[in-house]
C-alpha cells in the first residue's frame, strides 16, 4: 500500500505533506525521503506532518522516526486526524492511512489548490475504495483507484466504533 | 539477511510494475520497514502483508 500511495500522490521535493494515521511512522518516513531528500538544501526541503490518534502509537512513531533519522523532516502530532491539522495548512499533498466513511471536509479545506488528497473511503472492515482527489480552482476532481482494506478512521469525521 | 530480503522485495515490486518512479523506488530502498516493526514481527519484514503493531493497528504492506 505504501508503494501504491507514494506513486499515486505524485510526490516532489519541497512539498508540504499531511498524513492522517502515523501508525509506526514508516510511511511518513518514506515520504520524507522523497519530499525532503538529504541532498537538497535545507530551505528547499519539504516536510511531513503526521497525525496519530492513539497516544501510545504516536510515541512509538516518534521514537522510530528519530532512530531512522527523519526527526527533522517528520513531525508527529497526537490528535484527531479526521479534522486534519489546520496549524500548518494548506498542504500540497494529504494522505489518509485509515478508511473514512466519507471524505472529511476539513481535509479538502486544508488542501492547496492544485493539491492531491489520497484516501480510502468505505465501511467498517468492508469494501473500501482508494480515492484520489485533485483540488482545482473551483472544483474537486475525484478518481476511484480500486479496492483496498484499511483499519477504520476514527474521530469527529471518522467512523463511530 | 534482512537487507537482502528487503532488496528482493523492492525488485519484485519493480517487476510487478507497482514501483515505477525513480524517486519512489529510491525512497523504498532507503527506508526499509524493518526498523519500524515491533520485535514480535521483525522476522516478517519482507513479507508483503500488513503486520500488527499493537493497539488494533497495522503497519501497511509494501504493496498489498
Amino acid at each position: 500500500m505504501v508503494s501504491i500511495m507514494d506513486e499515486t500522490l505524485e510526490l516532489e521535493a519541497g512539498q508540504l505533506v499531511l498524513e492522517i494515521g502515523a501508525g509506526s511512522g514508516w510511511h511518513a518516513s518514506t515520504i520524507a525521503e522523497i519530499v525532503a531528500p538529504t541532498d537538497t538544501p535545507k530551505r528547499e526541503q519539504g516536510h511531513v506532518y503526521t497525525v496519530e490518534i492513539v497516544p501510545e502509537l504516536a510515541e512509538i512513531a516518534r521514537k522510530n522516526v528519530e532512530r531512522a533519522g527523519y526527526r527533522d523532516r517528520v513531525t508527529i502530532i497526537c490528535g484527531d486526524g479526521s479534522e486534519g491539522y489546520a496549524e500548518k495548512a494548506p498542504y500540497d499533498r494529504i494522505l489518509v492511512t485509515a478508511a473514512a466513511p466519507d471524505i472529511p471536509k476539513p481535509l479538502i479545506e486544508q488542501l492547496k489548490t492544485g493539491g492531491i488528497l489520497v484516501i480510502p473511503v468505505g465501511g467498517l472492515y468492508l469494501y473500501q475504495t482508494l480515492v484520489r482527489i485533485r483540488k482545482k480552482d473551483n472544483k474537486i476532481v475525484k478518481e476511484n483507484l480500486g479496492g483496498v482494506a484499511f483499519v477504520p478512521l476514527v474521530g469527529k469525521h471518522g467512523h463511530r466504533l | 539477511m534482512e537487507k537482502q530480503a528487503w532488496e528482493e522485495l523492492v525488485q519484485r515490486l519493480i517487476q510487478q510494475g507497482v514501483l515505477r518512479s525513480p524517486k519512489v523506488i529510491r525512497a523504498l530502498r532507503r527506508v526499509s520497514r524493518e526498523p519500524f516493526l515491533p520485535e514480535t514481527v521483525k522476522s516478517s519484514v519482507a513479507v508483503d502483508s500488513p503486520l500488527p503493531i499493537g493497539f488494533r493497528q497495522t503497519i501497511s504492506a509494501p504493496l498489498g
